[in-house]
């Protein structure tokens, strides 16, 4: 943005102040040549927008060199509320893909394509593949919260689905530029590798998460639960979206005292007031858990996200 | 009126036939006062969708709490990725692009109602109207929009609900009374990941207006500037300022008038905030608003309460205020700000 910024601000100087002749111009002429030059660099890859962070270290993973990827919501923000920023939209206008969590997680990212206007722009599901949980079976309405229809849309937390949206990724990639495809399915078939090799060493080292009873904020986490077999007691929102009432608290205060529950599990962005009043009263104990890449500072790649939090609950077990 | 709200129905069991049915929303409201009156600012009825790969629709329908019909707020298409050079197109009955303020619908708005110098200038409804309005995305790193449309009814005069409803009862021919054109150039830049400014500068022109002696124009200057460096946490502030004049003899009768709000959401259910306003001339005489102003959203912006305290000064009058609002919706289209 900053050199692309100055190359424009330059630009109008030419179109405003055209008329100025000598030292001076010679002068801009000659940042603006160095600017061009620095920018191209950047040139003749292929441009990947994506609406999570998740997505998009998927993505450079895979595309290498080849790619340049940027992610619209940052690994620290919730991915349901993203506003929907022109400036966003300009990164649209010239992508070549844009990777889309899908199961109505990122609606707002169908207003940033609209008005990016890019007529060329391949746009990817990545939830297409996706065994999908908790998909409602009757009639879903506000009653039930911030459900989806689609089912829970937070698949990226099992290392297995991350090996579905890589493939996904990686046939968009080749689909657009076939001359790369040797290199994507050499990178994808690495990344499948590292995921299996991971999860063998997880299963082991992490065995004793299994079984443990636990509470979550926000019902992010059934794909991250499932595969690492721990059990989601309840959440702290009454239903998903709604903030913790008082007597849902008090129904979770018997249940942290009868069922001997000893932590609560939570996303980086949510309020601490509903956990620190349960905390105050128990003694409960709260964890930060990375739900993206780059939601905390360890969590820097897809897979290190999964180190991140399975070593989190495990240090607070061994306490 | 009674025609569209029947085709309205209509169109409506047609779509529900299909499986691409438009989304459907509707909001309503109930406003309390200082003295205990209560009033509403009615129902809106919102139908959105694609019409194709490359244009959506808006239909946006109003039921004030008064005697007149359902009005038709807004009808419009809006071509955005099927046009050549970087270019969109909006054609129905709709809200202008020339400030900021008159795209918002009051829903939207933190404090209740547009501030009064606003409505004195574009309408008590803000101005909306039949036209077309093409725009354009300049080719540039940031995002700098031109758009340029030619209107049907002039802006501030004939756009309220009421004066609608008599002309359609008069049965006479409206469309040639007023001709307007306008046009707002604007640009955003993101100052850094968490904080961006928007600024926009517009300018609007009677062409033919057979109900003013006077052909006016108006030129504005807009600004937005918002941090926000989480989901919930964001401290925005917006503000413009118009001057409207006659086009032959500027000097007589030119007035100039502006607002300004900030607003900082400090959760996910909290935000609170001031706004000012000011008009050199509202019935010729000098209007300044003072106001504080909370909001209470308990569940995902679907159900909002409001709270305003304001002081009028109008002249030699000053009047203090205080109004509260719940304000509810179905459906997808929700009094969120953005």
């Amino acid at each position: 943005m900053g050199i692309q910024y100055h190359i424009s601000l330059y630009l109008i100087y030419f179109m405003i102040l055209g008329e100025h002749r000598g030292k001076n111009r010679k002068n801009i002429m000659k940042k603006l040549l160095i600017t061009i030059l620095l920018t191209g660099i950047g040139f003749g890859k292929i441009n990947v927008v994506t609406s999570i962070t998740d997505l998009a270290d998927i993505a450079k993973t895979i595309g290498g060199k080849r790619v340049k990827v940027t992610s619209i919501a940052r690994g620290n923000q919730d991915p349901h509320y993203v506003e929907v920023l022109p400036s966003y939209m300009m990164k649209v206008k010239r992508a070549d893909i844009y990777l889309q969590v899908g199961m109505e997680l990122d609606l707002w990212a169908q207003q940033i394509i609209d008005g990016s206007r890019n007529r060329k722009l391949q746009i990817v599901d990545c939830s297409q593949r996706i065994n999908r949980m908790e998909v409602p079976t009757n009639k879903v309405d506000a009653r039930l919260g911030d459900i989806h229809k689609y089912g829970n849309p937070h698949y990226w937390l099992d290392p297995e689905n991350g090996k579905i949206i890589a493939r996904t990724i990686a046939a968009a990639l080749i689909s657009t530029d076939p001359a790369g495809r040797n290199m994507y399915e050499s990178n994808l078939a690495q990344f499948l590798q590292e995921v299996d090799f991971a999860m063998n060493l997880w299963r082991e080292t992490y065995a004793e998460l299994k079984g443990m009873n636990m509470f979550f904020y926000h019902n992010s986490w059934p794909y991250f639960t499932e595969r690492f077999g721990l059990n989601v007691v309840a959440h702290l929102e009454p239903k998903p979206g709604i903030t913790p009432s008082p007597a849902h608290l008090e129904r979770l205060l018997r249940i942290i005292r009868n069922d001997d529950i000893t932590l609560i599990a939570m996303e980086p962005y949510f309020s601490n007031q509903a956990p620190e009043y349960l905390h105050q009263k128990t003694g409960i104990k709260i964890v930060k858990l990375a739900q993206s890449v780059g939601a905390v500072k360890e969590a820097d790649s897809y897979l290190n996200m999964f180190r991140y939090n399975l070593e989190v609950l495990k240090s607070h077990l061994n306490k | 009126m009674k025609k569209l709200f029947i085709l309205t129905l209509f169109t409506t069991v047609i779509f529900t036939q299909t499986t691409v049915n438009p989304d459907i929303s509707v909001i309503g409201d109930l406003i309390i006062n200082q003295d205990g009156e209560i009033s509403s600012s009615g129902v809106e009825i919102a139908i959105q969708g694609y019409v194709n790969p490359f244009a959506r629709a808006d239909v946006f329908l109003h039921k004030h709490a008064d005697h007149n019909a359902i009005h038709l707020e807004e009808a419009v298409i809006s071509f955005e990725r099927g046009l050549p050079l970087n270019m969109g197109l909006r054609a129905g009955k709709f809200r202008p692009d020339i400030g900021k303020i008159n795209k918002e619908h009051a829903h939207t708005l933190f404090f209740i109602e547009a501030p009064t110098s606003m409505k004195n200038i574009l309408g008590d409804e803000m101005w909306g109207t039949f036209g077309v309005e093409p725009n354009w995305l300049f080719p540039l790193p940031w995002y700098a929009k031109l758009s340029v449309g030619y209107f049907t009814k002039a802006m501030g005069t004939a756009c309220n609900h009421e004066v609608e409803e008599a002309e359609e009862d008069s049965h006479e021919d409206h469309t040639e009374k007023t001709t307007a054109m306008s046009a707002r150039l604007s640009h955003f830049v993101d100052l850094n990941d968490v904080t961006h400014l928007e600024i926009g500068s517009g300018y609007y022109r009677d062409i033919e207006n057979h109900e003013l002696p006077h052909l006016h124009h108006v030129a504005e200057l807009d600004f937005k500037i918002k941090w926000r460096p989480d989901t919930y946490r964001s401290f925005t502030w917006q503000g413009e300022i118009f001057r409207k004049s006659p086009i032959e003899n500027p000097e007589n009768e030119s007035k100039i008038a502006g607002y300004t709000w900030m607003n900082y959401q400090f959760n996910k259910r909290w935000n609170v905030g001031v706004v000012a306003d000011f008009s050199t001339d509202i019935d010729g005489e000098e209007f300044k608003s003072y106001g504080a102003f909370a909001g209470f959203s308990p569940a995902e912006e679907s159900s909002v309460f409001r709270l305003v305290l304001s002081q009028e000064q109008h002249g030699d009058e000053t009047h203090f205020g205080v109004k509260g609002q719940i304000i509810w919706a179905l459906g997808p289209h929700k009094p969120h700000q953005f």
